[in-house]
């Protein structure tokens, strides 16, 4: 019985289980290991489980919690050692000396909504996010994937907010940027 | 204010409550300044386009490969075989 529960829940499961890691992270054998985590996590506890909420939803929040763990460990070995990446002044070719848009910020259309319906869009922006340096990229995501508070995710990245605030707009800067051109300007080149 | 400012402080405005004068400075420079309204736009329809992305349905797209599955079938049939030896 157990056997057969245990397949089941990784049948039904484990594909999507494995989509939401790979939208935290970008590495593959990464993602198959959180996910791994996750069950083993989730099968241990299964007798707390008993129906409380949709299985999806708890296996996902199993799993949130198995990503932002990882964030923590990854933290730990990275940002303190690249300080360039706190370095505001990197976005500074965007602008001239009198502190002018070099090139200005084209018209995306009136309604940020569109985002909701534009699969181009969102294609794009996979795209783009998976260009974004680690450390940017995982401060994106926390963010405004995750919507974590400016405290959990300073703790989780193992960053001030001063250089919290300075990784969100780079990505953002760059985010911006890599759809300009390859969204926007190829719409409009149609 | 200068765009290069404005530019940042938008992006902060998103993540903490801006103090009353940064926030009426940067307000006046987006009423005068159409290249960062459209900075702003963009800013939100990222922020949506963001959040679409995350809430997509899981259910199409990449699969979990089956060496990948089988290996979670073995991890979790051995933690209920080391979970038995404890008794």
């Amino acid at each position: 019985m157990s056997k057969q529960q245990a397949s089941a829940w990784v049948e039904e499961h484990g594909d999507a289980l494995f989509r939401y890691a790979l939208k935290h992270v970008r590495d593959r054998d990464v993602a198959q290991d959180l996910v791994q985590d996750a069950f083993l996590a989730a099968w241990q506890a299964r007798q707390e489980f008993a129906g409380r909420s949709a299985l999806r939803t708890w296996l996902i929040g199993i799993l949130r919690h198995k990503v932002l763990d990882h964030f923590r460990r990854v933290g730990r070995e990275g940002p303190l050692n690249d300080p360039t990446l706190f370095d505001i002044a990197a976005e500074a070719t965007l602008f001239d000396a009198a502190g002018h848009w070099v090139a200005a910020p084209g018209y995306w259309g009136g309604d940020p909504e569109q985002a909701l319906t534009d699969k181009a869009l969102q294609a794009a922006f996979e795209d783009c996010l998976s260009h974004l340096p680690p450390t940017m990229a995982r401060a994106f995501v926390l963010r405004s994937l995750e919507e974590c508070d400016i405290d959990d995710a300073c703790k989780t990245l193992q960053v001030t907010s001063t250089n919290l605030y300075v990784l969100l707009y780079r990505a953002r800067m760059r985010l911006r940027e890599c759809l300009e051109q390859n969204w926007y300007q190829a719409k409009a080149s149609e | 204010m200068k765009c290069s400012e404005a530019s940042r402080l938008y992006s902060e405005s998103k993540d903490r409550r801006l103090g009353l004068w940064q926030w009426l400075k940067l307000r006046y420079h987006l009423f005068i300044c159409a290249a960062c309204r459209r900075f702003g736009w963009q800013i939100e329809t990222l922020d949506r386009v963001a959040r679409t992305w995350t809430e997509a349905e899981d259910d199409i797209g990449p699969e979990l490969p089956s060496h990948a599955k089988q290996r979670i079938l073995t991890v979790l049939q051995q933690a209920d075989a080391d979970g038995d030896k404890n008794y």
